[in-house]
């Protein structure tokens, strides 16, 4: 395991690569997801057994940035460091090491709903006789307790090729659909060394509610999110000394007699008119709700009457659910099929939550689609759009008398929306300000100089526009502007135009003195303030008087 | 200050006309009424700056400024001067405003109306227009001299005239402005000679000056919802970019964003007026939890298990750096961007930069160019320098009076769930859960419902579809103003209920609802629904309750055992009257305790009963240990009791049994803890003695190996069996 070879690295080193590029990885995806690191033929041993040559580098825990940086320090270490620390055995027992990693699973307080071994090693033939049954009665053991082993081999140094049949085809165990033929790793060694920084999720309803047909006739949906704009993990508090954790505590009290309110000594109130109109906090919560949470069927309408602008937040998915009323799944399926048939959509009435307020939406059916390996790309069910209210349409007066285009200047618009014609698609596109978020964190963390670049996926390629369509839409700006036109120019004119305001002609003094400095515009003041650096409270006209006051008092 | 104010006096005819109506219906007066307090709710609750002034006519008194001892303007009060509308006029609309027998003219109490708005609006700012709403069904008696120059006035002052008033025969004067042009007359008595040529008079005005006529009817429907406040769009402006070389100006406005209610504030609950102040405390998380300062804190980041320091410099440093921008990535087909990939909370339009011709000729292609290729174009959107990266798609409308592109945020790679769902049997060729496919009867019935519930075919008094989202009012914010209305008019009172309104546009139309009632119906015997009994939840909470129930008298029984005072612990006992699964030790020793019967043979029979139970159901080992428990304390409690045979006898039964069962992994448990017959030495009444008992064990040992293969060859059977 740590001899180079050929290859730049030693096997060991890729994997403690591997290793801490899946930690690095799962800090963003899932960083709720526990990691141990156990090496196996070593001469020490640590671990809360009696297994011998067994290693425990790091705990099954949340990891984090020190976890990082210890592999980190394994590939820049001597060598001669890890032989005192750790040392190589050939003595050991790989049955020992997995036991070992099924007795750190066991004794994991947390509940673990995926339990895995990914054993790395170039050792193809560690065990043979009654070491190599133990270890078969191992993986067994490991098998009916719910623990996967996914084998990462590597071949040794000098390219000998890592034989599978020599002991692991025995060992392992292989789910029937699986095939047998173990792939080349390199596949697999790869897309653990590439970094993608995407929180996963963990499919789950946001609610199980009822959908009601009227009369007694009811089924019901399970209510998930397809899309939701990801944000930044909030920030938390810290103690700038210790770096602690500070816990923040909101208090309301009366300004007159600093007593200390609580929620059920106060009202909630809104003001019109000067006046000041108070409900207790369970009225807002009755004029809230009108129904318990669910769907009610309105009626349908054409698919068409969906107006594309209606949209006034993210859509939702509904799917049903067997386990609060069985047979949904059939009623279910009948009403999407024949949604699609129809081409109709499903006008209801949508409480989401409990003391919710309704909302009237359309659910648009989505027939399941599959891709060539059979993998699903849109599941079976209904999107969930929620249809505005009258009172969210602003009016807008658009101009009048705008001039429209002739045909010659579409078809040449034409031709360039040819030209750049793509497929889009949202996992193309990553959010740049997220991404760079991630590096930040994980620089920080980790003490680096830099953070790693990122890929600004979402910026769109002006050489690739210039070099498919440059031709055509420098034919289409002849076509459409006057010569000399420079765009958005009208409204920088008055902008280049603004000149500094003139303080020659003004004694400021006279005018603070008369009092006439209210009388002044805010760009004069501004410019007063600014050249003689008078220290000034905000930018307010009010402040500006008060700072140029005081400057003359 | 927003130069869009109105300044609006409403001219209320309380005279004699107005006061009748036929039994039944509500009078002229009271309609207006209602129609005056719902202007005015809308006003309130939209927070519009518009003014109002109301002039009342035929009021026994007269009250203003252009009266004169002559008995010209008499009968006319001014009974609130402009100003912004407020909860005293509301009330006074509401409860101080009474008919009266005196009549009076109505064109004076416009000529009043039009010099106090004139008067009232001089010098200020901001007002934007000018109205006079006549409410009257201009019965009284007019004059009409000086009426060139009324009308002269009114256009000079550019002030609107609308009347509100009986339903005009001819409404070919209405506009645009109409929000629900009036169809059939209501059952109204024919018009008095009086009243046509007051008609008559009217659209003489409104033929110069601006206005429209109304009949109460359509004032009340259009008026019928409250109006929250009115948000005016702000252009954002831009250059779209294509390339490096294509830079059109244009505007983006907000189109469709929902409308929230302000947000409610605290107050204390016993002086609203208190003025109240929130405080927010850092504390450490030690013993004394220390509180500091929020200077001393600084923000951090979760980095897996470790907390990253980000200081205000290291953020400012470190953040990505974006220009403001609207850049084109290029076009797609109008399917790639889903309906329900939209992101964002509203929806924007897309023009040109406003007067600027060449950007509106450019944008205009383009936007026809998407049209006709049934393309969607993909913008990065930044809002302003450093702000966050949006995407989004332009989606092209063309209508007859105007052209512009539909803009909605795209989700990007992080917001996109893959999740994955079991198939739905909605096709025959789709093999996953064909047991639960839909018969045809179940789809025919299905179809017959998409029919009967068709809203594109319902019928409506306007030209409206119904639930229509342009025409449907938020329920919620309706329902808020009704309540806070309520609540300032009335503090004391509960809330009111619903009204019936909000009810009525939250429900299907009432022709759907009744034909779709049998296909509902047909379809409640043809699916098969049934709700599932909902278990309880696994919570700490239900389990320890639950054990609480079981336990807590068996904690009290084995208290009895201690010192039998009887009493209620008797009571508790007597509850206990099987050997349940739960524990049945406890349950065991329970009836064993009965006092007023032997219940020993009884006890021990539930108890082999529930051992065998227990053993025989056991998913691997897993009950084993409570099994094995029982039989310790069977054993121990017939030792107790003197009755060894019968327990001897269970074992031996027990053996025999699970050697069928093919449960000898818990024999071999049994042998491990020694679990024997008992023997004289344990009790006098046994036949057994201590090497009988002994060999007892042995034996197992012995015919241990024969045993096996006997299972296995049971084992054998039975698969040959399955197969």
């Amino acid at each position: 395991m740590f001899e180079k070879g050929d290859e730049e690295h030693s096997p060991f080193e890729l994997c403690i690569k591997c290793a801490k590029s899946v930690i690095q990885s799962k800090i963003i995806s899932s960083n709720k997801d526990l990691m141990a690191v156990i090496f196996y033929a070593t001469t020490k041993e640590k671990n809360q057994g009696d297994f011998k040559n067994c290693y425990i580098v790091q705990n099954l825990d949340q990891p984090g940035a020190d976890q990082v940086l210890q592999l980190e320090n394994f590939l820049t270490d001597d060598p001669d460091n890890f032989a005192a620390d750790y040392g190589h055995s050939n003595t050991f027992s790989l049955s020992d090491a997995l036991w070992l990693c099924s007795s750190v699973f066991s004794n994991c307080t947390q509940k673990l709903g995926f339990k895995r071994i990914m054993l790395f090693t170039n050792n193809d033939c560690p065990h043979e006789n009654q070491l190599k049954k133990q270890t078969i009665a191992k993986v067994e053991d490991l098998h009916h307790s719910g623990i996967s082993i996914e084998l990462m081999h590597m071949n040794k140094p000098g390219g000998e090729i890592f034989n599978y049949d020599a002991f692991y085809k025995d060992v392992l165990i292989v789910d029937d659909d699986e095939s047998v033929h173990i792939a080349d790793p390199a596949a697999r060694f790869e897309e653990l060394l590439s970094r993608v920084r995407i929180k996963e999720y963990k499919k789950r309803t946001l609610s199980r509610v009822s959908f009601s047909f009227g009369g007694a006739l009811e089924m019901a949906v399970g209510v998930y999110n397809l899309v939701r704009t990801c944000t930044k993990p909030p920030a938390v508090k810290l103690y700038k000394k210790t770096n602690e954790e500070v816990k923040t505590v909101t208090q309301t009290f009366l300004r007159d007699t600093a007593e200390v309110l609580m929620p059920q000594d106060m009202k909630k109130m809104q003001t019109y008119a000067t006046k000041q109109i108070c409900f207790e906090p369970e009225e807002i919560t009755q004029i809230k709700k009108f129904d318990d949470p669910g769907v009610k069927l309105l009626g349908f309408k054409p698919k068409s009457s969906l107006k594309k602008m209606h949209h006034v937040r993210p859509a939702q998915f509904l799917y049903p659910d067997e386990t609060q009323i069985k047979g949904s799944t059939t009623l279910f399926t009948a009403l999407l099929k024949k949604c699609l048939q129809r081409d109709v959509v499903a006008i209801c009435r949508f409480t989401a939550r409990q003391n919710q307020p309704p909302r009237i939406v359309a659910l648009v059916p989505q027939e399941e689609e599959l891709d060539e390996h059979q993998v699903q790309v849109a599941p079976p069910g209904f999107h969930v759009i929620f249809m505005p209210y009258a009172d969210d349409f602003r009016n807008l007066k658009f101009e009048e008398g705008v001039p429209r285009a002739s045909t010659e200047q579409i078809d040449k618009a034409k031709s360039i929306v040819k030209k750049l014609r793509f497929t889009f698609s949202p996992e193309g596109m990553e959010n740049p300000s997220l991404q760079q978020h991630y590096v930040n964190v994980e620089a920080m963390a980790l003490d680096r100089d830099q953070p790693d670049d990122i890929n600004d996926s979402a910026s769109p390629d002006d050489e690739m526009i210039d070099k498919r369509a440059g031709k055509m839409i420098s034919e289409f700006s002849e076509m459409v502007f006057p010569e000399g036109y420079v765009p958005g120019a009208k409204r920088k004119a008055p902008a280049a135009a603004r000149v500094k305001p003139d303080l020659t002609e003004l004694n400021m003094e006279e005018e603070a003195r008369a009092g006439r400095l209210m009388k002044l515009t805010v760009p004069i003041l501004k410019e007063f303030v600014k050249t003689n650096r008078i220290p000034c409270a905000g930018t307010k006209k009010a402040d500006l008087v008060q700072a140029v006051t005081d400057h003359f008092a | 200050m927003a130069a869009n104010k109105e300044a609006i006096a409403i001219v209320l005819d309380v005279g004699p006309g107005m006061n009748q109506a036929p039994p039944g219906c509500t009078t002229p007066i009271e309609e207006s009424i209602t129609a005056i307090q719902m202007i005015l709710q809308r006003k309130l609750f939209s927070e519009s700056k518009d003014e109002v002034a109301l002039i009342l006519l035929g009021t026994p008194n007269t009250a203003n400024e252009l009266a004169d001892d002559d008995g010209n303007y008499a009968n006319i009060t001014l009974a609130k001067p402009i100003g912004p509308v407020d909860w005293q006029l509301l009330q006074y609309v509401q409860n101080d405003i009474h008919p009266s027998s005196f009549s009076a003219d109505f064109i004076s109490a416009v000529v009043v109306a039009m010099d106090h708005i004139v008067k009232g609006t001089s010098g200020k700012k901001g007002f934007a227009s000018k109205r006079i709403i006549l409410f009257s069904n201009l019965c009284g008696e007019f004059g009409d001299d000086h009426l060139d120059n009324i009308v002269g006035s009114l256009k000079g002052q550019d002030i609107e005239f609308d009347v509100i008033g009986p339903e005009m025969d001819d409404d070919d004067d209405d506009d645009g402005d109409n929000p629900r042009p009036g169809t059939s007359g209501q059952n109204q008595k024919p018009k008095s000679t009086q009243q046509r040529a007051g008609e008559a008079l009217v659209k003489f005005i409104q033929e110069t000056v601006e206005g429209c006529s109304y009949s109460f009817r359509e004032a009340l429907a259009a008026l019928s919802n409250y109006l929250s406040r009115q948000v005016r769009s702000t252009a954002w402006r831009c250059n779209m970019e294509i390339g490096s070389e294509l830079k059109i100006p244009i505007n983006l406005f907000t189109r469709i964003k929902e409308a929230k209610a302000k947000s409610f504030k605290n107050v204390y609950a016993r002086d609203p007026n208190a003025a109240l102040e929130r405080n927010r405390a850092h504390h450490l998380n030690d013993a004394e939890e220390t509180e500091i300062e929020r200077e001393d804190t600084v923000d951090g980041h979760r980095y897996g298990s470790t907390l990253v320091p980000f200081s205000a410099d290291d953020k400012e440093a470190m953040k990505y750096r974006s220009e403001k921008c609207f850049k084109v990535f290029g076009f797609t087909k109008s399917e790639n961007v889903r309906t329900h990939y939209k992101m964002g909370d509203a929806t924007w339009v897309c023009v040109a930069e406003k007067s600027d011709e060449a950007a509106a000729v450019a944008l205009s292609a383009f936007i026809n160019a998407l049209y006709e290729t049934n393309c969607v174009a993909i913008v990065r959107r930044v809002y302003n320098n450093n702000g966050a990266v949006r995407i989004g798609a332009l989606v092209p409308q063309i209508e007859a009076e105007n052209e512009c592109l539909i803009y909605n945020e795209l989700p990007f790679a992080e917001d996109v769930r893959n999740y994955s769902f079991g198939s739905l049997p909605v096709s025959e060729t789709n093999s996953a859960n064909q047991r639960q496919a839909p018969t045809d009867d179940q789809l025919s019935l299905m179809d017959e419902l998409i029919d009967n519930m068709d809203l594109s075919k319902v019928e409506t008094d306007d030209d409206c579809q119904v639930l229509d989202p342009e025409v449907t009012f938020n329920p919620y914010l309706q329902r808020l103003f009704q309540c806070l209305q309520h609540r300032a008019l009335n503090p004391d009172d509960p809330l009111p209920d619903l009204s019936e309104v909000v009810r009525r546009s939250l429900e299907p139309p009432v022709c759907v609802a009744t034909q779709c009632e049998s296909t509902v119906e047909k379809m409640k015997e043809k699916y098969s629904l049934q709700r599932v009994e909902k278990k309880k939840k696994e919570t700490a909470e239900n389990i320890f309750g639950k054990k609480d129930e079981d336990e807590e008298p068996a904690c009290k029984k084995m208290k009895s055992e201690d010192d039998l005072n009887g009493g209620l612990e008797d009571i508790v006992k007597a509850k206990v009257e099987e050997v349940g699964t739960v524990n049945p030790v406890e349950d065991f020793k329970a009836l064993l305790a009965w006092k007023d019967k032997d219940m020993f043979e009884e006890a021990c029979a539930m108890m082999k009963a529930r051992v065998l139970q227990l053993v025989s159901d056991s998913f691997g080992t897993q009950l084993y240990p409570k099994a094995m428990n029982c039989i310790q304390t069977f054993r121990l409690e017939a030792i107790k009791a003197a009755e060894p045979r019968t327990f001897n006898n269970f074992l031996r039964e027990l053996k025999d049994i699970l050697r069928e069962k093919g449960r000898s992994d818990f024999w071999d448990d049994l042998l491990k803890v020694k679990v024997t017959l008992i023997s004289k030495l344990e009790s006098e009444d046994s036949s057994v003695g201590q090497e009988e008992a002994q060999r007892f064990l042995s034996e197992e040992d012995e015919k241990k190996e024969e045993k096996m293969e006997e299972e296995e060859e049971d084992e054998e059977d039975l698969f040959a069996a399955m197969e």
